[in-house]
């Protein structure tokens, strides 16, 4: 299997997309500090833990609202183009007769999807520790729990964005088409956590939903998990949506499997 | 047989309700070239891809070095080198990287690999050139290395000329045959163009709308069939009677009005002359003729020639 993910690697060579995903996850943390700088223009004498705070709140910004809607974007990207190139090249025959099966190709496709979805968000908060320590707007205090919540989030959001790769290997469309296939599902990942926000204040009884919605479960999750106990108790206070570590791990877990037996089963039936 | 390393019963593909394979029967046997013949959509492809595993039989059985494929892809497909249609790589890479790759998922461990198939077919090892920039022949000749970087003992060829300049055919058939010859491999080559198969294969094998009319060695084909005595006379139907009554010979046919074909090529030229002449047909004219591979196709097929 590791063989089989070096060599999605070696076919990404010559590729723009490591320059791409450079250069996104360069883009976003840059963005927050042009947004950042002005506020903080004027004030003296700021202390390390204001710092800190405002890290850390930019951190859970990027990782819970930004990764919401770039992850659908990502895999889209990412399953463009590793599941394309055998299908353009028509190499399936060759590899068949390796003999590689779909299965494993499959897998190891995802896996090399999840590596540079892990690559993506170490970049961002790389960047992001940097752009602010350089600029002297952000203290790295919390750096090792924040970056914990980078990869965590990142993963859990990956396994929720799942789906996505089903749709592009059912559609078995051209680039163009799949890439707006999984911006589309990125909205409507959006829109559908504000929708059902929207019913449940007008009806409480559509909260009943909110533990089975994968990708809201995962976002208040996470921000329950990695936020500091001030945080937690108002938090509490304010009587939010707060699912368990386990239902929500249990939940994205069941979407990955799920779509990992569709992105299969549809796969299979192109390589006949 | 017993020294047949591939061996079908029965095998069949159905695409909807066409019958692409039918009932083909093949026997390739170990240190031969086999060539299968047929006309573009005989189903030469698709008997190759069933071959390899890459298509679903809908009937029949197939048995690679003794031992039914299915189920046993994994121990069978590391001995089989394959070139199936046009050859698929990436185009992104070199041809030096794309057989990296294919060496690296064999877990060939050696570079040594590469370069020496890159060798045989006359490809540069490490070249800067992509695959998207190489020509048909380039392209085609890397899927012909492909198939031989592992060293396999049986290869699966299917067309593998196509593309290249008459040269690089030559080239490419004395490396095939030197292949079978020299490193002892067992060849399955298909092709369209006859006097191809007629250069280089042992065993031959012609499909034909799915069907394998005829299968069997090359030279014994060309003894049986290729040669045979034209005789013109005054009246065919006279002078088949009188070799039928008087000599006791059957293997003739009348084709015509005044031409007969005696497809036993022994029978001495003299003895019929006199048989005809006391008979009092006149006879035109008498030869010994060889047969071409294209008008034999001809016959077996029922059809036109093939180029
Ligand atoms: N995937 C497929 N779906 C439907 N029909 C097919 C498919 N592949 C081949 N065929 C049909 O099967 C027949 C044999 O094709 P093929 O094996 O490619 O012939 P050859 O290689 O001898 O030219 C053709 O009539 C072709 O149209
Ligand atoms: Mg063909």
């Amino acid at each position: 299997m590791l063989n089989l993910i070096r060599c999605e690697f070696f076919k990404l060579r010559r590729k723009s997309l490591l320059r791409g995903l450079l250069g996104l996850s360069a883009l976003l943390p840059l963005l927050l500090v042009l947004y950042e700088l002005p506020n903080q223009r004027g004030m003296t004498g700021l202390t390390e833990a204001y710092k800190a705070g405002r890290f850390d709140y930019y951190c859970q910004c990027l990782c819970v609202y930004a990764f919401v809607l770039l992850m659908p974007c990502l895999v889209g990207v990412l399953s463009c183009f590793l599941f394309f190139m055998e299908r353009d090249n028509d190499t399936f025959k060759n590899l068949r007769t390796v003999p590689v099966s779909a299965g494993q190709l499959v897998l190891a496709k995802v896996m090399t999807m999840l590596l540079l979805e892990l690559l993506f968000s170490t970049l961002i908060f790389g960047f992001l520790a940097l752009f602010f320590s350089l600029f002297g707007i952000g203290a790295l205090t919390h750096g090792l729990s924040m970056f914990l919540m980078f990869q965590v989030c990142g993963l859990l959001l990956f396994a929720v964005s799942l789906p996505v790769v089903v749709l592009v290997v059912l559609f078995n469309g051209s680039t163009l088409i799949s890439l707006l296939l999984s911006f589309f599902c990125s909205i409507l990942g959006w829109a559908s956590i504000l929708f059902l926000s929207q019913l449940a204040a007008g009806n409480p009884r559509w909260k009943l939903l909110f533990p089975l919605h994968p990708t809201l479960c995962t976002m208040q999750w996470s921000s329950w998990f990695f936020s500091n106990l001030a945080d937690r108790t108002q938090m509490m206070q304010m009587d939010l949506f707060l699912p368990g570590t386990g239902h929500t791990l249990l939940l994205d877990a069941g979407v990955a499997a799920v779509s990992l037996a569709l992105v299969l089963h549809y796969y299979k039936r192109w390589t006949r | 047989m017993k020294d047949c390393i591939i061996e079908t019963k029965n095998l069949t593909k159905l695409y909807g309700t066409q019958r692409s394979v039918a009932g083909v029967n093949l026997h390739v046997r170990k240190g031969r070239i086999y060539g299968l013949l047929g006309r573009n959509g005989a189903g030469k492809t698709t008997t190759m891809r069933m071959l390899l595993g890459l298509t679903q039989p809908t009937a029949g059985e197939i048995t690679l070095f003794g031992r039914p494929l299915q189920g046993n892809e994994k121990k069978i497909l590391p001995r089989v080198g394959s070139l199936i249609e046009s050859p698929g790589f990436y185009p992104n890479l070199t041809g030096t990287e794309n057989l990296q790759l294919f060496a690296m998922l064999r877990g060939i461990p050696n570079e040594n690999a590469v370069r020496s198939a890159l060798e045989l077919v006359g490809l540069p090892y490490r070249d800067k050139k992509l695959f998207s920039q190489y020509s048909l022949g380039m392209k085609q000749r890397l899927a012909i290395a492909l198939a031989v970087m592992h060293e396999p003992e049986l290869l699966i060829l299917d067309e593998p000329i196509n593309g290249l300049d008459p040269i690089g055919i030559a080239e490419i058939r004395s490396f095939i045959r030197s292949l079978c010859e020299e490193r002892g491999k067992t060849i399955l080559i298909s092709s369209h163009i006859l006097s191809e198969i007629a250069l280089l294969a042992d065993d031959i094998g012609i499909l034909d709308h799915g069907v394998l009319l005829e299968e069997e060695p090359l030279a014994e084909l060309e003894a049986r069939n290729g040669r045979y005595i034209h005789l013109g006379v005054s009246d065919a139907a006279r002078a088949a009677r009188l070799l039928e009554t008087r000599m006791g010979l059957t293997a003739f046919r009348v084709e015509g009005d005044r031409d007969i074909r005696v497809t036993d090529p022994e029978i001495p030229p003299e003895t019929l002359a006199r048989t005809l002449l006391e008979g009092g047909v006149e006879l035109r004219e008498l030869h010994l003729c060889e047969d071409t591979l294209e008008d034999y196709f001809k016959r077996v097929t029922g059809g036109e020639g093939i180029a």
